[in-house]
């Protein structure tokens, strides 16, 4: 049997709480969501070897990092670890290409990979610049830049998207996507942030004082967490490409095969997009329903029901054959669940309204 | 007119012994700022005390002890090592008088510089792959490059003051060992006002422009600071 790609336990004292932390997955890109002062930061600072826990271990694609049982603590300079800290820290005394650079060891792969990290992030024409000149958005570019030129094994970005405004939130998480998809390097983001988590995660967890409370798709763990943000609050999160436009409505290709309407807005044919739905605008139907206004009539299947507090969450597989096939979150009252008989494997349809898919962000260059 | 070429005698042999003195002082007093501002170690507050203890001691009680050390009889005397360091009533008594005083304030400063330097900075260079050499190299040492400036001319400026130890290592002999500040106290002593107020006119020049120098670099420091 093969070590997970992450296989994490950290155990620390921390001023009001004591972290117990662990993690064991294959997920390339794992989101640890949770409020401020949940002991997230903890976990990447020691991951990335800044600090010590008092117990435990740590060990990635199967390289022990950490072992306190073994007496193992690999020094950050030889962690191969890429780390996007929450401020930054640029140095504050270089440019651009100095910062994004600074990791780079000697090799003659790293001009191109450099090339490469700046053509994606746009970075390349302010290269010159000096970093106390750049605004909040350039420098989030510059330290993610940074953090993969020194090609590292494992990239840690803690709240990445925190104090950005709305576009410029859209900006840097599609850089992230797109980081995501051509670098293929292993990630581990922190967030408050539902909508990080679900757009770059392929694993959630929720921590809460010290402990992870829940583990599971992003979806499943994070839905009904929306803070309000009408950036943040989608508790369904599809990727796609525009497959054409009429009339003002894009046609967006989302899972293998499933097409939804939504109001087109700026997006053109050939654009790839990640699109936000809520749970609650989301209705279900037992049998095909007729003269609707709605654009959207997908047939599902429920996979899950989840009685919450104050309505009941359907996951319905709207592409049941696959196992990774594409899933939604619908909200419903207790009521609604009862009188369609709501359980796993019930065949239902799902209707969305082409208003009610929010634009994220568009992953074009 | 012989009283202005007079003076230069004195300028020139402070400046030497000063300059000396920084330069004796600026390395050690960097390294001791680094170790007191990154490290704990047991025994840290006694170091700081010694390390800062002829800031506070009169500067006559920092010259009979070092004259104690290197007389005669001392443990840095002739009769101890079995030759002569020729320090005591030398320039180059005045210059390790001047250095030993001048320390702590050096030290004190390279120690504040460094401990405005962000360590996740540090931290942050060491996970991109930098040696710890490299990392104080290229990021600590030019981030508090503005600080120990300061602290340079400092230890400069209170090398440049420097008389109660001095005098007691050195003495006051004109044209050898005589600086700005003993100069100063000996015309007074002797009715020289004129002369002697020649020497205050440079002294406060002197001490004009490093202050004003020490108060630039900090607030272009404040700046970059801010602004990052």
């Amino acid at each position: 049997m093969t070590d997970p790609l992450f296989d994490i336990h950290l155990e620390t004292k921390l001023a009001e709480f004591s972290l117990d932390y662990r993690l064991a997955s294959d997920a390339r890109c794992v989101g640890v969501f949770g409020p401020s002062g949940a002991g997230k930061t903890t976990v990447i600072e020691c991951i990335a070897g800044w600090r010590r826990a008092s117990a435990g271990h740590i060990r990635v694609g199967g390289r022990t990092l950490f072992d306190s049982r073994t007496g193992v603590h690999v020094h950050a300079r030889d962690r191969g670890i890429g780390y996007v800290p929450q401020d930054i820290l640029l140095f504050p005394h270089w440019n651009v290409i100095e910062n994004v650079t600074a990791g780079v060891r000697g090799g003659s792969d790293n001009g191109d990979w450099t090339e490469r990290v700046l053509d994606l992030l746009e970075l390349a024409p302010m290269r010159e610049r000096p970093v106390n000149e750049l605004s909040g958005g350039e420098r989030h570019r510059v330290a993610v830049a940074r953090a993969l030129c020194s090609q590292p094994a494992l990239l840690l970005l803690d709240e990445p998207l925190s104090s950005l405004d709305p576009p410029l939130k859209r900006r840097i998480l599609g850089d992230l996507v797109r980081v995501r998809e051509e670098f293929g390097i292993p990630m581990l983001l922190i967030s408050h942030d539902v909508i990080e988590v679900q757009v770059l995660c392929d694993l959630a967890q929720r921590l809460q004082s010290g402990t992870v409370r829940a583990e599971g798709l992003p979806s499943a763990v994070l839905g009904g967490t929306g803070n309000g943000d009408t950036l943040t609050d989608h508790e369904n999160v599809l990727r796609g490409e525009v497959v054409g436009i009429d009339s003002g409505v894009a046609r967006v290709r989302v899972g293998t095969g499933v097409e939804v309407c939504m109001t087109g807005g700026s997006l053109k044919t050939g654009d790839r997009a990640i699109v936000g739905l809520r749970a609650d605008e989301v209705l279900i139907a037992i049998g095909t329903p007729t003269g609707l206004s709605a654009r959207n009539v997908l047939p599902g299947r429920v996979r899950s029901v989840d009685e919450g507090a104050s309505s009941v969450g359907v996951h319905v597989d709207l592409e049941p054959e696959r196992d990774d096939g594409l899933t939604l979150v619908v909200n419903v009252t207790r009521g609604a669940e009862r009188e369609l008989g709501l359980a796993p494997a019930r065949e239902v349809q799902v209707v969305i309204k082409s208003r009610s898919l929010h634009l994220i962000t568009k992953l074009n260059r | 007119m012989e009283s202005w070429s007079e003076a230069l005698i004195p300028l020139w042999l402070s400046l030497k012994i000063a300059g000396l003195a920084t330069l004796l002082t600026v390395v050690p007093g960097t390294l001791c700022g680094l170790v007191l501002a990154r490290r704990s170690f047991p025994g840290k507050a006694i170091v700081e005390t010694i390390v800062e203890l002829p800031l506070v001691l009169p500067p006559t009680a920092v010259g009979l002890a070092l004259l104690s050390l290197l007389g005669r009889h001392g443990p840095l005397g002739r009769e101890s090592l079995g030759f002569d360091l020729h320090l005591i009533f030398t320039w180059k008594g005045a210059v390790l008088a001047s250095a030993v005083m001048s320390f702590p304030l050096v030290a004190r400063t390279a120690r504040v510089a460094f401990e405005g330097v962000d360590p996740r900075l540090e931290w942050m260079a060491a996970s991109l792959g930098m040696s710890r050499m490299r990392v104080k190299w290229a990021v600590t040492l030019p981030l508090a490059a503005r600080g120990l400036t300061a602290a340079t001319l400092l230890g400069f400026s209170r090398a440049l003051g420097e008389f109660g130890a001095t005098a007691l290592v050195a003495g006051n002999i004109p044209g050898r060992t005589q600086t700005l500040a003993i100069a100063i106290f000996d015309d007074i002593q002797n009715g020289r006002n004129e002369r002697a107020m020649i020497l205050l006119a440079i002294a406060v020049v002197l001490a004009f422009a490093a202050v004003s120098t020490v108060g630039w670099l900090h607030r272009k420091d404040q700046r970059l600071r801010s602004k990052t």
